[in-house]
């Protein structure tokens, strides 16, 4: 009897055990798995809208006929969701659209006067998701990104603490590699340095105004967070570091680099190394040349020609063979995903992947109608395989629904009113 | 950071020990307090360093030796090691550090002796504390709250020590100028604006020319620009120096102004230039001061005189010339609006949202050529209110191609480089446009340059109650023929400089 108390059995020692009187009850209790495997929550970003006229379905639901730039989605169509008609604030239009369709891509904050730029930025949703889970895993949140140009903080971060504190992002491979798999420096004197170098910070933070303050608060909060990250390593020791081949430093050809970034991004997801990721493909504007697919223009001035100019519709077809590329990054890791067997499924059937753009069209600096794709099986909660026309929610209700799909209490945020619904 | 380590441990490493992010920016500058923020993971890259710095036996070695014998020697070594350590603190704090801190930091040093190590490797330690403390890695300006008033106090002596050598070398004070601090002489203008000559006339003034003018110009990242191989023709293949030769130009003009103190409106039409052999093709000067020495892309630089003033200048320059243009073809709204934004000091706005834009667009695509295209894109009013201010700067230097080489036409238009500015004024090509910034506009350009080097001083954009100090120092400047080192006196003995408002702005 003594074997029924474990929750899980091998085949060979329930054979052994029962031989050929097993009968089909026994299956169920074999099969079960200790513990449903944990949803990991990714938010990938493409800079500068999309050529939006090749992005939409024209038709709705299963059967839809994707145009395009949707087309590269076969491979992985039935775990995709594609998502229309969302809004992100919608009305709302700021002079500078670039850093709008950046900065508050992930917590549809309203202009307001808590960020100093009067940019719009507040804790975004990856942070309140990693709030709730982080503390189960060896780094609470991941954040990546290709460009590492030194550009305006609002056109180079997603992920945000707070209002005006961005979480930053990795792009050199061997560094995430060392973030996620080696072990955090943890000396007996690391301990006491971070020990007594919080206590300086507080000290100071008593004696500093406006925004050295906020900085040093800032500087507080880090420290922490490393010493949350020591604990829990101490705890959790990492018995076979994964083993990947990577090249020193920052590979100069822009795919060979995405493509590295997202291997490590389905390593960590698989390892369950963490549960909480951003990915920027690239800054905003992006000013990329993408000589890859031969396109010598750089995709910010593509993307600002007026389609209803000569050349602008000239220029329609190579917007669009940008945009396919970045979704072709994404298909990738997505099939990777789907190739990684858990449980009972894959891994990507317990991931919720969003992917899309802060803006519609770059040209308009719009947000209404957002190009936006769903991945992953959400752990049951979504299903995907269709296009979704929507009527005018709010990005912040898909917001809402990612939060709620991580286990986060959230009543609602921002311009949310209800998680959106039709995901499932 | 780097280059804080440097002059903590008077030590320069050839590799990163660490791979840190570019600093965002914000204003035009990284040096912005509001953009530079310490989320946790790079927090995880100062402590990694720190560890990796203090792991290196020869770096220990070395600060040891040279430390030890400057040091004075008690009857007690655990005395002299804290005696050290305590100077560094100084040097690492910009400040005398306080009685609890050095006791915190030295408290290191003990706690490793303790537990047996040598007394290298537990000064090591002490030091690993050091380098990623927030007094350290952040520019604090936590003063004396007692000197407050209306929300505003003075800096102190080290405050003002730190801002200084910050503008001027981008690291720590030296120990002249810490001196100085040390003996409360720095809060005399007099000294203050001493101070700043010596450190404008110093090597590490270096830093200063690279990393403002660079960014003032708005060519930092003039090596990633790629013109098309069509307009590059034969510079094709070497991409790299052309860029470099670009740049540098610029630099090696700002210097000279710099170390000659000549009139900052020598930035805009000097009587020289700086070429070298990259240079004299892009520019066609035919009569080459190299003859039979160095070899395409060398690195041979000769100041060269100006006869021809369709050259010299931050504005026409190569290197201002391609970056505001497409690979394939010129860019005359982002050459206007760099004009505006860099040398004029108008700010123009964003463009509205749903506006048709032209960038990107080939110039005699259509028929029509570029000065006819924008002529109609300004019949349309929403367009019109800025772009009367932009196209006819950026079209009176239509006459240099994307690389900046000269051209009297392009295709089989004659090239029509006259203009209006938006107050009337009338002028021709390059040259009428350096006329303006030499006589009538000379004030808007003073001041749109000295607007740049306060943001970048005080790393903070100018703010309204800044608008009559920058008035001020412009007087002053253009008093004394508008000095490079005028200009800077001016900006470090002004108030703002000189003070901390306590309390943020309200919006």
């Amino acid at each position: 009897m003594n074997i029924l108390r474990k929750r899980t059995l091998s085949r060979r020692t329930l054979l052994r055990g029962a031989g050929s009187m097993l009968a089909l009850p026994w299956l169920e209790i074999m099969s079960a798995p200790a513990k449903a495997a944990p949803l990991r929550s990714v938010f990938m970003f493409v800079p500068g809208g999309v050529n939006h006229d090749e992005w939409v379905p024209k038709t709705e639901g299963a059967d839809y006929e994707p145009g395009k730039t949707l087309a590269a989605l076969a491979p992985v169509r039935q775990h995709v969701l594609v998502l229309s008609g969302i809004n992100a604030r919608h009305g709302e239009v700021g002079a500078n659209g670039h850093p709008l369709g950046t900065a508050p891509w992930l917590s549809s904050a309203p202009l307001n006067d808590k960020d100093r730029g009067g940019y719009c930025t507040d804790i975004s949703v990856d942070q309140l998701i990693a709030n709730q889970v982080g503390k189960g895993t060896r780094l609470p949140s991941l954040e990546l990104g290709c460009d590492s140009d030194s550009r305006s903080m609002h056109e180079t971060n997603i992920s945000w603490r707070g209002p005006a504190s961005p979480m930053g992002k990795e792009f050199n491979p061997q560094d995430i590699y060392n973030r996620l798999f080696a072990d955090p420096k943890a000396d007996a004197y690391c301990t006491s340095i971070l020990d007594a170098v919080r206590e300086d910070a507080k000290r100071l933070s008593g004696q500093l105004g406006g925004i050295d303050k906020e900085k040093i608060d800032e500087y507080f909060e880090a420290v922490r967070s490393i010493e949350r990250r020591i604990e829990f390593a101490s705890r959790h020791q990492l018995e076979n570091p994964p083993e990947i081949k990577l090249p020193d430093g920052v590979p100069s050809d822009y795919l060979e680099h995405a493509h590295l970034l997202t291997d490590l991004l389905v390593l960590a997801l698989q390892t369950d190394t963490t549960r909480v990721s951003t990915f920027m493909l690239n800054n905003e504007p992006g000013r990329r040349h993408w000589n890859e697919i031969g396109v010598k223009e750089d995709h910010h001035g593509l993307a600002h020609l007026d389609p209803r100019s000569a050349e602008g519709r000239d220029k329609l077809d190579k917007l669009q063979r940008i945009d396919q590329a970045y979704v072709e990054i994404f298909v990738r890791m997505l099939q990777q995903l789907a190739a990684l067997p858990e449980g009972e499924g894959t891994v990507l059937d317990h991931c919720q992947i969003a992917y899309g753009s802060g803006l519609t069209w770059g040209r308009l600096h719009n947000r209404d109608d957002l190009p936006l794709l769903l991945a992953g099986g959400g752990n049951g909660m979504i299903r995907g395989g269709r296009h979704v026309r929507y009527r005018g929610e709010a990005f912040a209700d898909l917001h809402l629904a990612m939060l709620r799909n991580a286990g986060a209490q959230i009543e609602r945020t921002a311009d949310s009113t209800a998680p959106l619904r039709g995901l499932a | 950071m780097p280059e804080m380590v440097r002059f903590v441990l008077h030590r320069q490493f050839q590799e990163p020990l660490v791979h840190l992010p570019p600093d965002p920016a914000a204003h035009g500058f990284d040096s912005m307090a509001e953009s530079l923020n310490l989320p946790p993971f790079l927090m995880e890259k100062y402590l990694d360093a720190a560890e990796k710095l203090t792991a290196r036996e020869d770096v220990w070695q070395a600060f040891i030796k040279r430390a030890r014998p400057r040091q004075q020697q008690t009857g007690d070594p655990a005395e002299t090691d804290r005696g050290i350590i305590a100077d560094v603190l100084k040097r690492a704090f910009r400040r005398p550090p306080e009685e609890g801190e050095v006791t915190r930091y030295t408290g290191f040093y003990d706690l490793a002796i303790k537990n047996g190590e040598d007394r290298e490797r537990a000064m090591a330690v002490a030091l690993r504390a050091i380098l990623v403390a927030p007094q350290f890695l952040f520019r604090l300006e936590s003063g004396v709250a007692s000197e407050e008033k209306g929300g505003v106090r003075p800096l102190t002596d080290h405050e003002l020590a730190a801002r200084l050598s910050y503008f001027l070398w981008d690291t720590i004070p030296d120990p002249e100028l810490s001196r100085a601090a040390d003996e409360g002489a720095l809060r005399d203008p007099e000294v203050l604006a001493a101070q700043a000559r010596r450190m404008l006339r110093h090597p590490r003034a270096e830093e200063f020319i690279r990393d403002f003018s660079l960014q003032w110009l708005r060519i930092q990242n003039i090596s990633s620009h790629a013109p098309d191989p069509s307009v590059l023709g034969a510079f094709n293949n070497r991409l790299k120096n052309f860029n470099e030769a670009l740049a540098s130009e610029v630099l090696l003009l700002f210097a000279t102004v710099m170390a000659e103190d000549r009139s900052v409106l020598d930035l805009v039409d000097p009587d020289f230039t700086w070429v070298n052999l990259t240079l004299c093709n892009v520019y066609g000067i035919e009569n080459r001061p190299y003859t039979g020495v160095g070899k395409p892309g060398s690195a041979e630089w000769l100041r060269y005189p100006i006869t021809d003033r369709r050259r010299g200048g931050i504005i026409t320059a190569g290197a201002t010339l391609m970056v505001n243009s497409n690979p394939t073809h010129t860019n005359p709204i982002k050459r206007g609006k760099w004009l505006l934004e860099a040398v004029l000091g108008q700010e123009p706005p964003p463009p509205l949202p749903n506006v048709p834009n032209l960038e990107a667009t080939p110039v005699v695509q259509g028929g029509l050529p570029i000065r006819e295209k924008l002529a109609q894109h300004r019949t349309d009013a929403a367009c019109a209110s800025c772009h009367a201010r932009l196209d006819p700067l950026g079209l009176a230097l239509e006459n240099y191609d994307a690389i900046g080489v000269w051209r009297d036409s392009e295709g089989k238009a004659e090239i029509d480089a006259s203009g209006t500015l938006k107050d009337g004024t009338k002028f021709n090509g390059p040259i009428g446009l350096k006329d303006l910034l030499r006589g009538p506009k000379r004030n808007e350009f003073v001041r749109c340059l000295t607007e740049h080097l306060f943001t970048y001083a005080l790393g903070r954009p100018v703010q309204h109650y800044d608008i009559a100090t920058i008035h001020g120092i412009v007087k002053k400047a253009e008093a004394d023929d508008n000095r490079f080192s005028t200009l800077i006196t001016e900006i470090v003995k002004s108030y703002p400089f000189c003070h901390l408002k306590t309390k943020p702005d309200t919006l």
